[in-house]
């Protein structure tokens, strides 16, 4: 995991210690460290703060959203966390392992006490996907740059 | 301004476009706290529909083929006339320099586009609020906003830019559409590096 993570010399982060934090504050995962030994994580205080919290739920609704979610943009991702951790912990640890494919969403969906929660669990990882296919495929830069073609 | 909020704002168009705009960076009403997975349908129909028929007087290849992209923004003004129709849309995001202007849409009646006008005109001088603009809307903007020198693009674009000349506008290549001339209007709270 640690080989995706954008690493930084002592250095680097002291000139680019506002530039990290800004990427950082946008969700991205950095680490410090010297002689290209990686000795510190820096994480987004939300959502991650919650894994140093003593409430259990919001442990694990971190780890749902985020195993399904994982490339969602914080206003998707939130809502997700701040949904999850609102339920009793059998109702979340019923949703682990987290589906990845249409046959286990549909296991879960029957097997869940709560199939109105799997299936918004669901709308939520499909309207992930739809948005990081649009920023991929340039879908939204395009749109974008068409905004300056408006008759007004 | 939290980033990991969605929020949503419905104005009138008979609402004093003079007025106060500058809780577009706020956090508060008129913005409504949303969950993205509960936008309304209908809504989101409205809101494609006036969009597709914005863009198709100018091309008929539409940029956006489902309404799913507008999510890609999380801070959404509607504008509304007096029968409750959607008749103009701003959709923005929030960047480390501010709230950047992603997508607007509007009726053709001169009315909306008058008032969209002076929006635009009015929050792209907000201290924290920028655009990227070319043609029309450069044009429509002119003069009434501040223009950034093309040196910020990189930082504010977080794109590969080649300056030209003039100091303001640069070029870029747009995905699906290729190298066009840009310039950033407004004020973006960018920092040096």
């Amino acid at each position: 995991m640690t080989a995706q993570l954008e690493f930084h010399g002592i250095a680097d982060a002291r000139e680019k210690l506002s530039e990290i934090i800004d990427a950082v504050s946008r969700g991205q995962v950095h680490t410090l460290g010297r002689r290209k030994q990686r000795m510190v994580l820096m994480l987004p205080l939300e959502p991650y703060g919650r894994l140093f919290s003593a409430n259990l739920q919001s442990k694990l609704a971190l780890i749902i959203a985020t195993q399904l979610l994982s490339e969602a943009p914080p206003h998707i991702m939130l809502p997700a966390i701040r949904e999850l951790e609102s339920l009793p912990i059998d109702q979340l640890v019923a949703l682990i392992p987290t589906p990845t494919d249409d046959r286990s969403w549909a296991t879960l969906q029957r097997s869940h006490s709560d199939p109105g929660l799997v299936k918004r669990l669901r709308k939520r990882q499909e309207l992930c996907r739809a948005l990081v296919e649009a920023q991929t495929s340039g879908i939204i830069d395009a749109a974008e740059h068409g905004t300056s073609s408006i008759e007004l | 301004m939290d980033g990991s909020l969605f929020l949503v704002a419905r104005m009138h168009l008979s609402d004093p476009w003079q007025g106060n705009t500058s809780w577009i960076v706020e956090d508060d009403p008129p913005y409504e706290l949303l969950d993205p997975i509960d936008v309304p349908e209908s809504l989101l129909d409205a809101m494609y529909a006036l969009y597709a028929a914005t863009y198709r007087r100018i091309d008929d290849a539409l940029n956006i083929p489902s309404p799913i992209a507008f999510f890609e923004f999380s801070r959404w003004i509607l504008v509304q006339d007096d029968q409750g129709t959607l008749v103009g849309l701003l959709l923005l995001k929030p960047t480390p320099a501010g709230l950047k202007l992603g997508i607007v849409a509007a009726s053709s009646a001169p009315d909306v586009t008058s008032a969209l006008k002076c929006l635009l005109r009015q929050i792209l001088n907000i201290d924290g609020v920028y655009a990227e603009v070319s043609d029309r809307l450069e044009q429509v903007l002119d003069g009434y906003v501040l223009c950034m020198a093309s040196e910020h693009a990189p930082a504010l674009t977080d794109k590969t830019v080649r300056s030209i000349g003039d100091g303001l506008h640069y070029e870029r290549h747009i995905a699906n559409v290729g190298p066009r001339i840009k310039i950033l209007v407004g004020r973006p709270a960018y920092r040096e590096t």
